[in-house]
């Protein structure tokens, strides 16, 4: 009786682990919080709480693209790149047309063109996407330095490009309601939707998700191309925030996403991710930022610790495998 | 008389979160004698095999080895004593040469600490020559069949002087040839005074091979008895803990008219003109031994495989080639041989992967209606007495057989013309084959035309209305299940 009896007890505990993951990424988001508020109570103000989010919005609509792209299986290094490109293009086509709806739709169309190109190397040319994407780079950040080696100023200073990254409905900055609503369709998308449930078979097993009619390589390359719709979303709004088109925006922006989206507790083998692991994820990384900026720290821990926190997640998501093909050989 | 006792287990368990997997286990191995351990799926002979190589550690019982009472930590420790074990994974490294992996945990030196090849290739000659298998030491473990590579890792052991030689399912991947080698190879050891420990599913290898069996089920000890002194009848019902009467519980249905038919298909690597006509209703079983193309064959009917020639036909219809979601919209399913690498997706639930095809019925605008998803999968697993806590685990805790069970519930949902099962039974125990077979039945009945194709023959004459036999990607022989006898089949697959 006592066997059986442990033996649920077992089953329970471990049922719980699904969550347990995003459980520990909240408690690691109040412990690191209430760490920085103690060392500065400039942390828990409403200013600055907004200046984390608004901050952090741009990562995680980048995030939420690259997870739907790591439960498949892929990854993209491309979108830093990208993300200069885009800025650079918007500002360029604002000031020639003096149009922002103009601007904005050619930075998401090249976003769109991007990733189809992308998709197309990984599932026509069959270029593994770490490779493909890392090309993909090198390839978009050569074009915008020849597209312009200079910054491309703002001439017009029209008021909606500006409204963009630094506008506020009501007390809410636009990044933070646009990454809210881009957030919460794209959470509808993956956790309710065929297409979430078929980005999952396909990342987990590529050949069942095949057998089982899915055409796979389409729903890759759709992936890879909202993946660099949204980024280019995040370009948007930096180059906004900028106020001006930087063509050497966006070093290392790739990585910082990729990171949080691991923090978060999505595998790069694929078939696993959430999108609330992505926000903490990424939520964590940004708070760590802002908590070496207000505490006056050197600003360069930032890469430091990014780089550190990932190799915590990946070994931590490496233990939680073992642990778990433990219990499948048995 | 304890003389000749290699090994002796006594009152071994082990648990695992939510699983008892041994309990109270005694086992004793006799040098120079081929034990057989037999059980079906989750009965807890792997978790027994793995104890003995060091991969897992007992929770109670005693272990004696040669007399003495042995603690065995880990792989490098249970091989220092003198125990083997074969996996069906073969633990070689492809890249290096059959020698080098014979000598792999400790290559001959010479003097100066260097290695000293030319005695390791005598050495491995040596043992190659023993066992009687002629290949070279220099050989690339890649280059080699898989029959080949399995005696490499016997002449592994016995370069470490094995006493206890363990194998694990040794015949799964082999041809009746290679398996006949096996078997002289493991009468070779035993003239060596080599205790073995033969695990399997094969009860015709137990009778024909080995000198005592013992079963166990649900991590429980069953029996134990002297070959003679036991048939397989008996062995049946202690394995499954009930006789089962009829394998192949195949009631005879009518065909209907041709659905899926298959014309001069080829491909780069494997086939050659294959002609089939499937018709509605009937079991089909395409028998061929390793090699022969009838995974290719299934994987380019499919359309996973792309094709050089040919054309597929369902309902008249031709099928587009290469796309594999316009075989499913035309009502052809395909279980795969490898459960896990090419069916299920583990980290999915029970519900999720039932419905994997067919997600679209229970969804609208691209919105999962969940709670039609969950009632029509419970109904699959209520049917198909699919054994699971719930639909929402994964359906990688699921043992071997109601793995297949999910995979069947899948297509069973999806409403097929034609289904291809590929090597349906493979790795599951006794019992799920019964039931997996009386599915194909119930197919059958229901008019689909089921494709069976398998290695096993008492499952192809028990389960096939029409037999075609595959040798080199062609069709080398086509019976009808009355004309058709165990060596007209076994000629025409090795023609």
């Amino acid at each position: 009786m006592l066997g059986i009896l442990g033996q649920i007890k077992r089953e329970k505990i471990f049922g719980k682990l699904v969550l347990f993951n995003e459980i520990i990424l909240v408690a690691v988001l109040i412990i690191i919080s209430t760490a920085i508020s103690i060392g500065t109570p400039k942390f828990y103000s409403t200013t600055n709480i907004l200046n984390i989010l608004r901050d952090s919005s741009m990562a995680i609509i980048a995030g939420i693209g690259m997870t739907m792209l790591l439960i498949t299986g892929e990854v993209d290094l491309s979108i830093g790149s990208l993300v200069a490109f885009v800025g650079v293009v918007t500002m360029d086509i604002i000031n020639k047309t003096m149009n922002v709806a103009l601007g904005v739709l050619a930075g998401i169309g090249l976003g769109a063109v991007a990733g189809l190109v992308n998709g197309i190397v990984r599932t026509k040319l069959k270029v593994n996407s770490l490779i493909g994407t890392i090309a993909m780079m090198m390839i978009l950040r050569g074009m915008v330095y020849i597209y312009s080696i200079a910054a491309i100023q703002n001439y017009h200073q029209l008021r909606a490009f500006y409204e963009i990254g630094n506008g506020y409905v009501g007390f809410m900055p636009i990044p933070i309601l646009i990454m809210l609503i881009l957030y919460f369709v794209f959470l509808f998308i993956v956790t309710r939707s065929v297409m979430g449930r078929r980005l999952y078979a396909t990342g987990g097993n590529y050949i069942a998700a095949k057998i089982s009619g899915i055409k796979v390589d389409n729903l890759k390359l759709l992936t890879f191309m909202m993946n660099s719709i949204l980024a280019s979303i995040s370009g948007i709004i930096l180059v906004s925030r900028m106020n001006s088109g930087q063509p050497n925006a966006g070093v290392g922006f790739e990585l910082s996403v990729i990171a949080g989206v691991i923090l978060g507790g999505t595998s790069l083998g694929g078939g696993e991710g959430t999108l609330i692991g992505t926000l903490i994820g990424v939520l964590i990384l940004r708070i760590i930022n802002n908590g070496i900026i207000i505490l006056r720290w050197n600003q360069d821990l930032q890469i430091v610790i990014s780089g550190i926190v990932i190799i915590i997640a990946v070994f931590i998501d490496s233990k939680r495998k073992v642990a778990r093909t433990k219990i499948i050989t048995t | 008389m304890e003389d000749d006792v290699l090994l002796k287990i006594k009152g071994v368990s082990k648990e695992f979160p939510g699983v008892k997997a041994l309990y109270n286990v005694d086992l004793t191995i006799k040098k120079g004698m081929v034990h057989a351990l037999v059980g079906e799926n989750g009965a807890g002979k792997s978790t027994l095999i793995k104890i003995l190589a060091g991969v897992y550690k007992r929770d109670a019982g005693e272990i004696i080895f040669e007399g003495h009472p042995v603690i065995i930590h880990s792989p490098a420790d249970s091989l220092s004593l003198g125990i083997k074990v074969v996996f069906q994974e073969l633990a070689l490294i492809p890249h290096m040469t059959v020698a080098e992996n014979v000598f792999l945990e400790s290559f001959p030196l010479k003097k100066n600490k260097a290695i000293d090849w030319e005695t390791m290739s005598k050495k491995t000659a040596e043992i190659l020559l023993s066992i009687g298998l002629s290949i070279s030491p220099k050989d690339m473990i890649y280059k080699l069949t898989v029959s080949q590579q399995q005696m490499v890792e016997i002449a592994r052991a016995l370069s470490h002087e094995a006493k206890l030689i363990v194998m694990d399912e040794p015949t799964s991947a082999l041809t009746p040839k290679e398996i006949k080698f096996l078997f002289d190879v493991i009468r070779k050891l035993k003239t060596l005074d080599i205790g073995i420990l033969y695990v399997t599913h094969k009860l015709e290898e137990v009778f024909e091979l080995c000198d005592k069996v013992t079963v166990l089920r649900d991590g429980k000890l069953i029996s134990s008895n002297n070959i003679k002194e036991t048939n397989t009848d008996e062995v049946v019902k202690d394995m499954v803990g009930r006789s089962i009467k009829t394998l192949f519980p195949r009631t005879h249905a009518g065909k209907g008219k041709v659905v899926l038919s298959v014309e001069n298909l080829s491909t780069e690597k494997k086939l050659k003109d294959v002609t089939l006509k499937v018709h509605a209703g009937e079991v089909f079983g395409i028998f061929g031994l390793l090699g022969a193309g009838r995974t290719e064959l299934a994987k380019a009917i499919f359309g996973l495989d792309t094709i050089t020639g040919g054309k597929i036909l369902i309902d008249g219809q031709e099928l587009k080639v290469g796309s594999t979601s316009h075989s499913t919209k035309m009502g052809l399913g395909f279980l795969t041989e490898d459960r896990k690498e090419e069916g299920l997706v583990l980290q999915m639930s029970v519900a999720q992967n039932i419905t994997l095809p067919s997600i679209r019925e229970f969804s609208s605008f691209g919105v999962i209606k969940r709670k039609l998803e969950a009632k029509r999968s419970n109904e699959f697993v209520q049917k198909l007495r699919i054994k699971t806590p719930s639909l929402r685990q994964k359906v990688m805790f699921l043992s071997g057989g109601n793995q297949q069970k999910v995979l069947l519930a899948r297509w069973l949902m999806k409403k097929l013309k034609v289904i291809i099962l590929d090597e349906p039974t493979r790795g599951i125990d006794v019992g799920a084959k019964a039931e997996i077979h009386r599915l194909i039945d119930e197919l059958a009945k229901a008019g689909l035309a089921v494709i069976v194709m398998t290695s096993e023959m008492p499952e192809l004459l028990g389960v096939s209305d029409h037999i075609v036999v595959m040798s080199n990607g062609r069709i080398t022989g086509e019976f009808e299940k009355s004309s058709a006898t165990q060596e007209s089949i076994l000629a025409a697959a090795i023609a």
